[in-house]
């Protein structure tokens, strides 16, 4: 199986026959493009929900003390989220069947 | 005829395609990184060393997977972009919003390895006569006119069914300029006209490795555009109760 | 609807926007200025020599053309959205994209025609050889409806922003490429003695295809725009 690899030693490897910085550099790119791809995905996600429970939160408090809903109004706010009925059509369409 | 369109409709709930996407997902994971490991090691270590390209053929394994897969974007978005014309599906927006700037950075990655290769290969970092290169950049620009529609227009279902009309129509245009990019190269095709075909007569070794990238990288795809389509209904639905419930437990 | 009504209304429309477009000269003068402009700059910024004018003539021009058409095309929709006059079209019970076509037909008699009677001038002060002469002005008649439908769409999509910017550049530009690619071979073709029926047939096979679907996408963009 090792028999396969085509270096002899860990310079070799590294050397590339010459083509170094091509070689690595588009491995280097490609990394980076795949890491940065799903991390920042999987970061965004954290902070919507961070931010989801916290105007829960503070939701909650004023329910309590009995004002208007000030939670669905700030999250009108937004963006992508003007558009709310037509965002209910398919949830309609879905409950329908 | 309820029972059959079931799914469909269901398809167009974005709560049915995060639940559906949190069991998928580790499968998508697992498998991505098991292509991925096999296709790096694989082209890192075991591929054969080109007797004219020496180990620059390993940028190809990387680049081929990377250009292939990019083709699939303007395709999925005019899908997606129909899908929201005619039955409004919110869902099939959320894709094709995020779609767009995964394509922009997928073309832009190919022009970038293409271009590494190219300056052992060819000996110039840029060959106006590689048609690929140059139907690619009017790609990338393409997909840089929608994303930049979609953040003109301030309101959502307006921006989504522009952005869907313009995906459709572009679809339609980068078929038209590959042929007549392709059709220009042939005629002005100057003294060295070196292809990326040069890497071809590798046998197999280089092909079975280049499938299993391109394996790997519309796994990958598939994670990020799930990912970010999650997080796109996240916040869209974020006065949904089942949002907020995930929301505490997800603690 | 009968069919003359039809006709009627296409032929209104397109009267309609004759008679605008010469009441607003300068959104229609001055891109024509800046198309002159822009190629009179090439022999300043590039070389003045003949020799090298005549290679770049008639890709100067196409390119100054597609400036200049980008210029034009930002008023194409803007004062009938501003005075509700689209907002008629989209009700009225003419079918959307004849209408659309008429507007099209109009802006490019007073936006594309000028360009296209001054182009052989101008290839003359760029030294193109006289056998290119016929040839760039047929590939500018066949080319130019096609630019203009292509932008019209980008318009109709961009048609009620308040700062549309350059968004109608990036998108329109770059779906010309092919019109560009042809219009410069068949010219090329021809100074090298060859014939440029070829190019100028596949661009009039891009004309009949835009004139086919369009005005259709235009007509679906303003019911997106309009909401």
């Amino acid at each position: 199986m090792l028999d396969g690899i085509q270096f002899n030693s860990l310079g070799e490897f590294l050397a590339m026959g010459g083509y170094a910085f091509n070689v690595w550099s588009v491995y280097a790119l490609f990394a980076i493009f795949l890491l940065a791809n799903l991390a920042l995905p999987l970061r965004k996600r954290r902070r919507i929900l961070r931010e989801q429970r916290r105007r829960l939160a503070a939701g909650a408090g004023q329910e309590e003390a009995g004002t208007a809903d000030r939670a669905g109004w700030e999250v009108s706010q937004e963006p992508g989220v003007q558009a709310s009925g037509w965002e209910k059509r398919n949830d309609e369409a879905a409950s329908a069947q | 005829m309820a029972g059959r369109w079931q799914w469909f409709h269901r398809l167009g709930s974005p709560k049915w395609f995060y639940e559906k996407t949190t069991r998928w997902l580790p499968w998508l994971w697992g498998a991505m990184a098991l292509f991925l490991t096999v296709g790096l090691v694989w082209a890192l270590l075991f591929l054969p060393e080109d007797y004219q390209q020496g180990h620059t053929s390993r940028i190809l394994v990387v680049h081929v997977a990377v250009a292939g897969t990019s083709l699939s974007f303007f395709p999925l978005m005019a899908v997606a972009g129909t899908v929201t014309l005619v039955w409004r599906m919110k869902l099939a927006d959320m894709v094709a919003k995020n779609a767009a700037p995964l394509g922009a950075w997928f073309s832009f990655l190919t022009l970038a390895t293409g271009s590494i290769w190219g300056s052992v290969s060819w000996g110039t970092w840029w060959e106006w006569t590689d048609s690929r290169l140059v139907s690619m950049l009017f790609q990338f620009f393409l997909l840089l006119g929608v994303i930049s529609l979609r953040a003109a227009i301030e309101n959502a279902e307006t921006a989504a069914r522009a952005c869907a009309l313009l995906s459709i129509v572009g679809c339609i245009n980068v078929v038209v300029i590959k042929y007549s990019v392709d059709w220009w190269n042939t005629l002005h095709q100057p003294s060295s006209p070196i292809s990326m075909e040069v890497g071809s007569p590798n046998g197999p070794e280089f092909w079975v490795a280049t499938v299993v990238m391109i394996v790997a990288v519309y796994l990958f795809l598939a994670v990020s555009l799930i990912l970010a389509t999650r997080n796109e209904i996240l916040q869209r639905e974020s006065r949904a109760q089942w949002v907020r419930e995930l929301a505490l437990e997800a603690r | 609807m009968s069919g003359t009504n039809i006709g009627t209304a296409f032929l209104a429309t397109l009267k309609r926007d004759l008679l605008i477009s010469l009441k607003r000269r300068n959104d229609i003068l001055n891109p024509f200025m800046f198309f002159i402009i822009v190629v009179s700059l090439f022999p300043i910024g590039v070389s003045p020599e003949s020799a090298m004018l005549r290679q770049i003539a008639a890709g100067v021009i196409w390119i100054a053309v597609l400036l200049a058409s980008m210029l034009s095309m930002d008023s194409l929709y803007r004062s009938d959205y501003e005075d509700g006059t689209l907002e008629q079209l989209l009700l009225s019970s003419v079918p959307l994209y004849l209408l659309v076509f008429a507007k099209n037909i109009a802006h490019w008699l007073v936006s594309g025609l000028p360009v296209i009677l001054v182009s052989p001038l101008l290839a003359y002060m760029l030294a193109l050889p006289s056998e290119g002469y016929m040839t760039l002005v047929a590939s500018l008649l066949l080319g130019t409806p096609v630019v203009g439908m292509l932008g019209s769409i980008a318009v109709a999509l961009t048609v009620g922003l308040g700062s549309r910017g350059l968004i109608l550049a990036v998108i329109t530009v770059p779906m010309s490429v092919p019109v560009l690619i042809f219009g410069t071979l068949a010219v090329q073709n021809a100074l090298a003695g060859g014939s440029p029926l070829g190019y100028l047939a596949l661009l009039g096979a891009m004309l009949a295809l835009t004139i086919s679907l369009a005005p259709l996408a235009t007509a679906a963009a303003l019911r997106i725009s309009m909401n």
